[in-house]
């Protein structure tokens, strides 16, 4: 049985039509998709392709018109109690921004231990060497815990972002364009961390991402999608060496390469 | 390469802002050139101070405490002593800029058309404003510009703003095109397309253009020469073949060894160790030595002038010959 299981999934969103006339319209459009422990599939797809959706429907954030989303078997958009928090301590996920998704007010150290709290996944005692062992494998300083999220950089808060999800000891971690709001010589420090954590703790990730190489360093398997629906899937190698869709043939073109 | 001109010229550049935390030394001493018809990248990452040289090239940098020394030249022009009104006309006539996201540089509640028409009412003396409106629009490839004026900045999607930037950027034929990050907002097919339209443009209009950017891809495929910023200074400038084959600094070999590629092996990128440094906290010798793999005694005690690898390939660094 795959990890996340989901079947024709579709998420609508009121819109109005070229008249103005009030429309459904599916950003995502029956998708169809499974990702086995441990494995790294990415999705790809331009602004408005709905590959954000996806990954927040896939999560239960979105609710879904149509399908399903089974994640060990359960169904991801039906779980209530005990269940829906065992399932939120499964998959987690990270953002493009980690400014955004970190309180301003509360420290890095008072951010994590609230997440270990809520969860019970440690005692009060346990906690500080807890918190510690997360920022030392996410490589930050263990003496972080009492700094607030704007002494950090960039790079140092997405850390955070990963140390927070890592907190739960989740099966699966969703990243949503985790590296393109950040420095070209910080995105490969993440994207080394992304795929060694991936590595040692055989944690599922799922990538949503626009950038094709930055899937093709990082996934095994990728997913392209172009509005709302899936046009081409297989081995990242072999669809980003050999693309047989228009679309993905002219998303490779486009990419300007620096060896070029 | 250089036979023609140079339409831009800056010298010893510095843009110093004083803050509590003392003085900032943004942009710390830079030389550029741009010639006539010539792409010109200048690349760094964010903070190194290349948006603020964008800026300072029609003076337009402001903020606390601001020191703007050095040169400029513009078309002979000396633009930190020039007079406001002179300056005022040849921004956007001589020099005109192009900025990451389009939608912020549009006037939301004005018309597509009014705003080009501005331009062209500002600098120049045209008989039928409209017609030059349509065939701007026209040259940049913005469909069904006689009904298409008339609709307003968000009815356009990202790419098509982009387009009107352009199409106002271009009205009075600018000597060189100040891009910064143009294409950042924007789809990489809709990127690939803009890039298109400038290098068509700039065959048309024989215009220059100075790239902004933190894309070394873009770069490879658009710009002839290159310059490589951090912290505030250049650290290797040289033809783009010469500096991204044959990087002499460790800065730009660390950049191109971070970005990863779809036509090589997937091997383990190596990134750059640590970050950015606080602008009012640079470090003392070589502002890249505590990042660097190759930083010795030397590089902590004292700066490195510049050097030539080759003709027209310079670098900042003491170890660059040591490199293998």
């Amino acid at each position: 049985m795959p990890l996340l299981e989901a079947t024709g999934v579709t998420v609508r969103y009121q819109g109005h039509d070229d008249q103005g006339r009030r429309q459904l319209w599916a950003a995502v459009d029956g998708i169809s998709l499974a990702v086995a422990e441990g494995e790294r599939v990415g999705i790809i797809g331009e602004s408005g392709s709905g590959k954000t959706t996806l990954g927040k429907a896939l999560l239960g954030i979105e609710p879904i018109a149509q399908g399903t989303v089974l994640f060990r078997g359960a169904n991801v958009h039906g779980l209530k109690g005990r269940a829906l928090k065992e399932f939120q301590q499964g998959a987690q996920m990270i953002f493009q921004d980690p400014m955004g998704s970190l309180n301003p007010r509360m420290t890095i150290g008072a951010a994590l231990d609230e997440v270990l709290a809520v969860h019970k996944l440690a005692s009060r005692a346990e906690r500080p060497e807890r918190i510690k062992a997360l920022l030392q494998q996410v490589g930050l300083d263990t003496d972080y815990t009492r700094r607030y999220p704007h002494e950090f950089s960039g790079g140092q808060r997405q850390r955070i972002g990963i140390a927070r999800a890592l907190a739960l000891n989740p099966a699966l971690l969703v990243a949503d364009e985790p590296v393109s709001a950040l420095d070209v010589s910080v995105q490969a420090q993440i994207l080394n961390l992304i795929r060694d954590l991936s590595e040692a703790r055989g944690m599922a990730v799922l990538l949503v991402a626009h950038d094709l190489a930055v899937v093709n360093y990082v996934c095994q398997r990728v997913l392209i999608m172009y509005k709302g629906r899936v046009v081409e899937e297989g081995p990242a190698q072999e669809v980003f060496k050999n693309p047989r869709h228009p679309y993905t043939q002219l998303l490779k073109a486009s990419v300007p390469d620096p060896d070029d | 390469m250089h036979a023609s001109l140079p339409i831009l010229n800056v010298s010893n550049l510095k843009i110093y802002f004083s803050s509590e935390e003392g003085i900032i030394r943004a942009v710390d001493g830079i030389d550029l050139t741009v010639c006539e018809n010539e792409t010109v990248a200048l690349v760094g990452e964010s903070g190194c101070g290349k948006s603020l040289t964008a800026l300072a090239l029609a003076r337009l940098v402001t903020g606390p405490g601001l020191s703007l020394t050095g040169s400029i030249q513009v078309a002979g022009e000396d633009i930190l002593t020039l007079p406001e009104a002179r300056l005022r006309a040849l921004r956007g006539a001589t020099l005109s800029y192009i900025f990451q996201d389009p939608a912020a540089s549009l006037n939301p509640v004005q018309r597509v058309g009014d705003q080009i028409a501005e331009v062209i009412r500002l600098h120049r003396k045209v008989p039928d404003v409209t017609a030059e409106v349509i065939r701007l629009m026209t040259l940049v490839g913005l469909p069904n510009p006689e009904s298409r004026r008339k609709a307003y900045p968000h009815e356009f999607s990202g790419g098509m703003q982009q387009r009107v930037m352009i199409a106002m950027a271009l009205a009075c034929q600018p000597r060189i095109l100040v891009a910064d990050e143009p294409t950042t907002a924007l789809d990489v097919t809709i990127q690939a397309q803009i890039f298109t339209l400038l290098s068509d443009l700039q065959l048309q209009l024989k215009m220059a253009v100075l790239l902004i950017t933190h894309n070394l891809g873009l770069v490879a495929c658009n710009a002839a020469r290159v310059y490589v910023m951090y912290c505030g200074r250049i650290m290797e400038s040289g033809p783009v073949e010469e500096v991204l084959r044959h990087p002499a600094h460790p800065y730009t070999k660390g950049l191109l060894a971070a970005v990863p590629r779809l036509n090589r092996p997937v091997e383990r990128m190596k990134g750059i160790e640590g970050s950015v440094p606080h602008p009012a906290h640079l470090p003392a010798g070589c502002r890249f030595h505590p990042r660097c793999p190759l930083a010795q005694e030397a590089c902590r005690q004292g700066e490195p002038i510049i050097e030539s690898v080759k003709e027209g390939h310079n670098v900042r660094c003491h170890y660059w010959k040591q490199q293998a």
